[in-house]
């Protein structure tokens, strides 16, 4: 026997059961194929489990192994302690919650109000919208510079317009004509049309809404009784205009006059036709010396259809940013019409009159300020709403 | 195999008979692996020695003579 064999012998049991590491098991396998002594020690070990297994007796572990099995029970519990433990008596059911876990409720409380506060600003900010300053119920031309003045028009104060640029804004903005770079004063006396360059888009809507279809300018022509119906039904001066749509009188007019037929009005499904409606209506406004704001993009001056942006925008309606807003009130409206025009009930049609209204409503603010713009938007629900306004009418 | 301790047969049977894992039989019996090892060593050598054929004395002398 020679060293190896003393380094191998202590680990032959191991590797017999197969409980030696990789290396080890190796090195034993090694040795035991070139060691005589060493083979012969493994196959006397093997004997010995072999006779063991074949012993019919040799099932049980026997006492030593229930013995140690008490031994460990008994190490490891102590009896009496658990006697001690569960002699004790019950806590009061105060005390009991006194001991609930302190951690959880903080964040609990912290996660609640979180919540309720997200929920309270994404319903503020879904209905509410965008924060504008609100707009003045103006229904009179006369009135314009004196909203202004009291500061009223909020919409116009905070939007200085440089005469001299176009603004870059969705909505259409009053180019100012040439030669003036100052916001003009308003001329006492004479008509409203040079203050009405500041005034809020809703007046701007309002009025072209109103005075679609008229080939001579909106504030020279526009006559005070179309405009008042177009516009909200209060009464003027009054506190700045809510979110709702007006009564049915306000509806059938601003939604009449938009629907109104092809012949009253100037077509704008052609470029040569906007050409001939622009160009009329610089040449009514440059007889005035008032400003055109309806055509206010393309720059004062041109009259021929050149100047008429080229590409398909000005074919079709300007898409606003609140293009989300409106498809989804579309969507509902046009379910509110459906629904209403299958009852025949008038009440419904109001209802989805007041529908559309909110379509190109938002936070009290008529979105699409061009009246093309609208009648484009609301073209494919013009058979809709016609019958809405028959409906409603009755 | 009853001439064996109690010791040594219990590991000896957990070992070759129900053929459990260093592990499991130092998890069974609460002792540590390296004394489950040592212990199944002496174990096997003392059932081997019980085991190997004793020469009877009274065959040796006829033999020796």
């Amino acid at each position: 026997m020679n060293e190896d064999c003393a380094k191998i012998r202590p680990l032959l049991d191991a590797w017999i059961d197969g409980a030696l590491s990789s290396f080890d098991r190796r090195r034993v396998a090694r040795h035991v194929e070139i060691c005589s002594n060493c083979g012969k020690e493994v196959e006397s070990r093997r004997g010995v489990d072999a006779a063991i297994a074949a012993d019919d007796q040799a099932d049980d572990p026997g006492d030593a192994y229930s013995a140690a099995l008490d031994d460990r029970i008994n190490t490891r519990f102590d009896f009496e302690e658990a006697a001690r433990h569960w002699a004790k008596p019950e806590k009061p059911a105060r005390t009991r919650r006194v001991k609930m876990p302190r951690v959880w409720i903080p964040r609990l409380a912290f996660g609640v109000a979180g919540i309720s506060v997200a929920t309270v600003a994404v319903l503020l900010v879904r209905d509410l919208g965008p924060i504008h300053a609100p707009l003045p119920r103006i229904t009179d031309l006369a009135e314009i510079p004196a909203a202004r003045d009291s500061g009223q028009d909020g919409v116009a104060a905070s939007r200085p317009t440089d005469a001299g640029q176009e603004a870059p804004t969705r909505s259409e903005r009053p180019a100012a004509p040439p030669g003036e770079s100052t916001i003009p004063r308003p001329v006492p006396g004479a008509a409203t049309p040079s203050a009405s360059r500041e005034a809020s888009d809703f007046e701007m809507a309002a009025k072209a809404s109103a005075g679609e279809g008229r080939k001579e300018h909106p504030e020279t022509g526009s006559a005070p009784e179309s405009l008042a119906a177009a516009a909200d039904s209060t009464p003027p001066g009054s506190t700045p205009p809510d979110s709702a749509p007006p009564s049915r009188p306000g509806l059938l007019a601003f939604f009449g006059a938009l629907v109104e037929p092809a012949d009253t009005r100037p077509s704008v499904t052609s470029r040569a036709e906007i050409a001939s409606v622009a160009q009329n209506e610089q040449q009514s406004t440059r007889d005035d010396g008032s400003q055109n704001q309806f055509w206010s993009r393309r720059p004062a001056g041109s009259q021929t259809k050149d100047a008429i942006p080229a590409g398909p925008r000005r074919d079709q309606a300007a898409v606003p940013a609140d293009s989300t807003w409106i498809r989804l009130r579309q969507g509902e409206a046009r379910a509110a019409a459906d629904a209403a025009l299958a009852a025949g009930s008038i009440e419904g049609c109001e209802a989805a009159l007041r529908a559309y209204w909110n379509m190109i409503h938002r936070g009290g603010r008529l979105l699409l300020s061009s009246p093309r713009d609208r009648a484009q938007l609301l073209e494919p629900d013009r058979p809709r709403i016609e019958r809405l306004l028959r409906c409603a009418a009755r | 195999m009853d001439r064996l301790s109690p010791i040594y047969r219990s590991i000896l049977i957990l070992r070759a008979v129900h053929e459990l894992h260093y592990e499991e039989i130092a998890e069974t019996l609460g002792v540590p692996i390296g004394t489950v090892m040592s212990r199944l060593s002496r174990a096997r050598r003392a059932l081997r020695e019980l085991l190997a054929p004793r020469p009877d004395p009274a065959e040796e002398s006829p033999r020796g003579q």
